[in-house]
């Protein structure tokens, strides 16, 4: 999907940085001449268009939650721009926020802990009203909210603790689109979740999406969500993005070598195709946002890396169409997944002859 | 849900009871009261205020009532605790000693709970700038001993019953204050404040609806800990001589004039210091119950429980 | 193959609670080869983890192993004393969970509690520099680059997936012959799941350590594991070759649950959640515990309990493979209308 000519983006960010200073305490700040600064989200730019679907991947470490978070305000940004619609996002004060807040929302990673303890879900699902001063007329039911994710009308009176892992999931949806948001970023809306409970909590974002023409922000480390869900998908390493691009071309043909190694890492239900998969396992740890590497931030662990990735930062090329990607070499290498055995010596030769 | 095979799993939801307000305090009444320890708490308490709320009709006669003939007395038909150097009956006095120990203690505690909670809150849920400086009159209060700070501020303001609570408020307050502080930075950590937050919440929304009423439970078992300590401090400034002015039959005075007597006459000492061990140790039980009861992680002894 | 090197028949595990006493597993069975990766697979609440415990007798203090055996190289588990059990947790059987944090003490370098564990299985006659270069040797082995500084290094120094390597590093000290991975890789981003994945395949391999991986995410158990059990409500319904599980699943649990991981094949289809949910153990139902959520189910799944069958090399409790029922009664295999792979 790309973006159309007329309308222009949804949610537009450009060059956002977030960066956190661990700030110490009065004496340690005397003892150390300078503090450090942990670029969480530096420098990420990114188009989403009314209606589609933006997975945003990457390991934990990588901002892709900080990212979002600075989106929806709840982090200050360090620099650049976020605007929904037009609207710049970033540097609003509170009260400015709060007419966005109907128009952009999210949910959070943890069912569990994101649902306050010490209420029903009756009164959790009409907070959102309470809080925004919607007019009754505006507000839909607790049990027109229940029915809209799929839960019954005896759930309203359960506490958090009572719901079930699914369940919870659902009540956060249902008070993010109490407000009818034209924008929702969801955070691993499936993690911690069972494979059952997780493919119905993906059904059901994929009808509300038809049915209420929600545009998406997917935050989430597991590609085979991405690529079940996602139209675009944008692949972020250590708070910046290195390759976005349409969901089925990545699958496809990465073009950076982080994503080929995401893609090579991930588990896929089928022993057949996991032969020699492990081979291929992307050694290393990502590195501190608080150090980063020099030059391309992921040479340390790239297998094509030459002394160029040390030494210079590679742009983020754009290829137009809304393709682009942070690599030196991404023209010369060819990474497309092929059948393991074989993977192993075309990269090897890949490596051997261009670099 | 189905069992949870591993502590973990279990620990990690421990929620409030189904049901409103007055079916958990039923409920948490009656778990204190299947305890040994919270029992005895419990009876003590509740004895202790019947007598507190209707001390003229208990007492067998007025707290101010001298009778010089029968004075220093052992105890009797007539005076069942006997009766002290001004022949006054000290089960009069201890009884309405009670009055001032608790009408000390509580609005005091009270005030170091109001005062702590807001600074906590305040300093807790902000952080930064605003969180260093209570910190540090925090530890300023702190580094005198409760008594000593009493006492020095007394000296300044002057010994009335008004006073020694506000006293012994602020010498306590900076307690509250810690203990709110931590549990909201603890509170503050968790997922549901950002997903208040937004949807466009206010902090003061997020202060009182969703962080104060998780940092409730501790709060309750702190006053119950507390009680005794400002019982004790009224009463260790009554026997200086700085708390309530006499002739109020507070029961550290009751010990002072005793003190004074001991060699003729042990039963003021006694009578006194008996109230006080009692009410103290009836406080104590209830609070330490009370905290195994809300808080099962902190005692750690209690018989682990699956969650339904 | 070789001989079995860990037996499970009919293990019955009950939890005493405030509620009642809830049957956490029943009837379990299945073996462990000596080398053999075996993968333990099902959604929370199927009793995965109770077997996980149950094996070395690690239960909760309410949990009670009710019925059945455990053999471990030729001994009935149940029997040992305290003494002989913990020689066999350790050296005959080795642990790692899933979260590494809360299985290492805090306050002591990881050299320290690698030599205590050393020490605390009769190795405390040896000098500290043996049992400390054993140490390192081992967290070399895991793949911590520079071991040997590293040993000095506090827990909290180490990221999550170093964690995970010093735990597997620990449990393998004595060299166990068996090691159960209880969701050790579930707290791990993708390519750290994988590099531990690839280093317990790679234990397996060269010395030959038999592993039981209990795990939620069937990616992981089709990636490293030999033979697959998967467990509803307590029960193991499905058992057998781990080709044969993925390709032919013949219970409507595993069908049902393997078609309900997205992909991107199954991009723009509405994905085949199981509808329902898995049954409290307080209120099992009488027969099938599947029967409820089954599109399959006849009157006999809901009336009693499909017992084991051996059938097409798997084993799996289900009516649709009881040919000794009566063909009028029996649940028929109609897989179009059912959640699951044609």
């Amino acid at each position: 999907m790309t973006a159309d000519p007329q309308s222009g983006p949804l949610l537009s960010v450009r060059d956002l940085r977030t960066f956190f200073s661990d700030r110490q305490g009065v004496i340690a700040r005397l003892l150390r001449r300078k503090s450090g600064e942990v670029r969480a989200v530096d420098g990420v730019s990114f188009d989403v268009v009314r209606g589609e679907t933006l997975g945003l991947v990457g390991e934990s470490g990588s901002g892709k939650s900080t990212l979002a978070r600075t989106v929806m305000g709840l982090v200050p940004a360090t620099g650049g721009s976020a605007s929904l619609d037009g609207r710049e996002l970033v540097g609003l004060r509170r009260r400015e926020w709060r007419p966005l807040r109907r128009r952009i929302q999210m949910i959070f990673q943890d069912p569990a802990s994101s649902l306050s303890p010490r209420f029903r879900v009756s009164f959790l699902l009409r907070e959102p009203y309470v809080i925004n001063k919607v007019p009754p007329d505006q507000q839909a039911s607790v049990d027109e909210l229940l029915d809209m994710v799929g839960l019954s009308a005896e759930q309203a009176n359960k506490y958090p603790h009572e719901l079930s892992g699914g369940q919870a999931r659902r009540v956060s949806i249902a008070r993010a689109l109490a407000l009818h948001p034209e924008v929702l970023f969801a955070d691993e809306p499936t993690a911690g979740l069972d494979v059952s409970a997780a493919a119905s909590i993906l059904n059901l974002m994929r009808d509300l999406r038809d049915r209420l023409g929600l545009t998406y922000v997917l935050i989430t480390h597991d590609l085979n969500v991405v690529g079940y869900f996602a139209d675009r998908i944008a692949v972020m390493y250590v708070g910046q993005l290195v390759e976005i691009g349409l969901g089925d071309r990545i699958l496809a043909h990465p073009r950076h070598p982080y994503t080929q190694a995401l893609l090579a890492c991930a588990p896929v239900p089928d022993p057949h195709l996991n032969e020699g998969h492990l081979d291929n396992v992307l050694g290393g740890e990502i590195p501190s946002p608080h150090d980063p590497p020099s030059g391309c931030r992921f040479h340390p662990r790239c297998k094509y890396a030459d002394p160029r990735c040390t030494d210079e930062v590679p742009r983020l090329e754009d290829l137009g169409e809304g393709e682009m990607v942070a690599c030196h070499h991404w023209r010369r290498l060819d990474l497309t997944p092929q059948p393991p055995v074989e993977a192993t010596a075309a990269a090897a030769a890949v490596a051997q002859t261009t670099l | 849900m189905a069992v949870a095979a591993r502590d973990g799993k279990a620990a990690a939801v421990r929620a409030p009871a189904a049901g409103g307000a007055l079916t958990r305090l039923g409920r948490l009444i009656r778990e204190v009261a299947r305890r040994p320890a919270g029992l005895f708490g419990l009876i003590v308490i509740c004895l202790l205020l019947v007598v507190v709320v209707a001390a003229p009709l208990v007492a067998p006669y007025s707290p101010y009532a001298q009778d010089i003939v029968h004075r220093l007395q052992g105890p009797s038909l007539h005076h069942l605790f006997g009766t002290d150097e001004l022949g006054r009956d000290l089960l009069s006095r201890v009884i309405f000693g009670a009055r001032i120990a608790l009408g000390v203690a509580i609005p005091a505690v009270l005030i170091a709970m109001f005062v702590g909670l807001l600074t906590g809150l305040i300093s807790g849920y902000l952080g930064g700038g605003t969180d260093q400086v209570a910190i540090v009159g925090m530890d300023a209060i702190q580094a005198f001993p409760a008594v000593i700070l009493a006492l020095a501020l007394l000296a300044v303001l002057g010994p009335s019953l008004r006073n020694v609570v506000i006293v012994i408020g602020v010498a306590l307050a900076p307690g509250y204050a810690r203990v709110v502080r931590a549990m909201t930075r603890a509170a503050k950590q968790n997922q549901y404040v950002e997903a208040e937050l937004s949807l466009g919440a206010s902090t003061t929304r997020i202060a009182v609806h969703h962080l104060l009423p998780n940092i409730a439970a501790p709060l309750f078992i702190l006053i119950a800990m507390d009680i005794p300590s400002a019982i004790a401090i009224e009463a260790g400034l009554a026997f200086l001589g700085l708390g309530v002015p006499p002739p109020s039959p507070s029961w550290g005075a009751l010990l002072a004039d005793g003190f004074s007597y001991v060699l003729i006459s042990p039963w003021a000492i006694i009578a006194a210091s008996a109230a006080l061990m009692l009410t103290t140790l009836g406080f104590a039980m209830l609070g330490e119950t009370l905290r195994d009861v809300l808080d099962p992680k902190l005692s750690g002894t209690r018989r682990r429980r699956k969650k339904r | 193959m070789s001989d079995p090197l860990l037996t499970v028949a009919g293990l019955e595990v009950v939890y005493h609670t405030d509620a009642g006493t809830l049957p956490a597993l029943s009837d379990v069975c299945f073996e462990v080869r000596e080398g053999q990766i075996v993968g333990v697979v099902g959604e929370s609440g199927c009793g995965k983890s109770t077997l996980g415990a149950a094996l070395l007798r690690l239960l909760s203090p309410n949990g009670e192993i009710v019925g059945g055996r455990v053999m471990f190289a030729g001994r009935d588990l149940a029997s040992l004393s305290s003494g002989e059990l913990r020689k066999v947790r350790g050296r005959g059987i080795a642990t790692v969970f899933q979260d590494p944090l809360t299985s290492l003490n805090p306050t002591f370098t990881v050299g320290q509690q690698m030599i205590d564990a050393e020490r605390a299985h009769g190795q405390g006659r040896e000098s500290k520099d043996v049992l400390r270069r054993r140490a390192i040797d081992a967290l070399t082995r895991v793949g911590i680059p520079d071991a040997a500084r590293r040993i000095r290094n506090h827990p909290h120094e180490f990221s999550g997936g170093m964690r995970q390597r010093i735990m597997i590093a620990i449990a393998l000290l004595h060299e166990p012959s068996l090691l159960i991975a209880d969701e050790a890789t579930s707290a791990l981003d993708v390519t750290l799941e994988a590099q531990i994945l690839k280093l317990l395949k790679e234990i397996n391999a060269s010395h030959g350590t038999a592993i039981l991986l209990i795990s939620h995410n069937l990616g992981v158990i089709a990636e490293v594991c030999e033979r697959v059990v998967v467990m509803y409500a307590g029960r193991a319904v499905e058992e057998g070759d781990v080709y044969a599980i993925f390709d032919r699943p013949l219970h409507p649990y595993t069908r049902a649950l393997l078609a309900a991981v997205p992909s991107p094949q199954h991009r723009g289809t509405t994905l085949a959640a199981i509808p329902g949910r898995v049954p409290s153990l307080l209120a099992l139902p009488p027969g099938c515990k599947y029967a409820d959520r089954c599109a399959h189910a006849v009157a006999v799944c809901f009336a009693r309990e499909p017992a084991s069958l051996a059938r097409g090399g798997l084993r799996v409790r289900c009516f649709l493979y009881d040919d000794s029922l009566p063909a009028a009664d029996k649940p028929r295999a109609d897989w179009a209308k059912a959640p699951g792979r044609a």
